[in-house]
């Protein structure tokens, strides 16, 4: 009878700890996202908790989301958004690099070149422009003229960064 | 849909040096010249034949320019 008992009492502390285990597991940081963005000279945020990030990839234009489904894109010279935790925007320009979105919601963005958007000087982007869009019609190989045409994208995304 | 720079025989680094040292060079100052430390030749490499150079190849900024 009072083995019955105790078995019955093992049992239900084992239920409770499986059911303790199950809460911890389901509460799995469901806010957090460890973000991580630099270049090699500058670290912008290191395993910082943020609320967002707008990223520009050769795959597309995308927000980050805590719970982002895991991710590998390569980013296109374009402004990076970053939402923080008490709602303001910071954009930063970026080159070009890798976007990383793990299981666990860390985000790891390194980039080439990457400098807050008001590092950036309007009229040396017109200048450049207006230079690369000459090389691009007067190159004389096809990697030339592929070259200038990069260059030129580069300048047009500028151009959007600065005007916005 | 393969990118206008890989049909030519260009990969992404090729991309991706292009376009930083665009962004380098609109730049505001002092970042700038911060920056343009970053420009120069990585690296250089020569071939050689009968103990002499023949030929001598940089990369970075000076080689894109050319």
């Amino acid at each position: 009878m009072a083995a019955a008992v105790l078995r019955q009492a093992a049992r239900t502390s084992l239920r409770l700890q499986q059911c303790s285990r199950l809460i911890a597991a389901s509460h799995r940081n469901y806010a957090d996202m460890a973000f991580t963005f630099a270049s090699p000279y500058d670290v912008y945020y290191k395993d910082a908790k943020v609320k967002q990030i707008d990223v520009p990839t050769f795959s597309g234009n995308f927000g980050i989301l805590p719970d982002h489904v895991p991710t590998l894109a390569v980013l296109k010279p374009g402004v990076i958004n970053v939402t923080e935790e008490d709602g303001s925007n910071k954009k930063y320009f970026v080159s070009s690099g890798s976007v990383t979105i793990n299981d666990d919601s860390s985000v790891q963005i390194l980039a080439e070149e990457a400098h807050p958007v008001d590092r950036l000087d309007a009229a040396s982007i017109r200048d450049g422009m207006s230079k690369a869009q000459q090389q691009a019609s007067s190159a004389a190989s096809e990697t030339a003229k592929a070259e200038a045409q990069i260059a030129v994208e580069c300048y047009e995304a500028l151009q959007k960064a600065v005007d916005a | 849909m393969t990118a206008f720079w890989r049909q030519v025989g260009l990969n992404y680094v090729n991309y991706s040096s292009i376009c930083a040292r665009v962004v380098r060079q609109v730049l505001k100052e002092p970042h700038k010249a911060a920056a343009a430390s970053r420009d120069q030749s990585l690296m250089k490499s020569s071939s050689w034949e009968n103990g002499k150079i023949v030929k001598t190849v940089g990369s970075g900024a000076a080689a894109e320019q050319q």
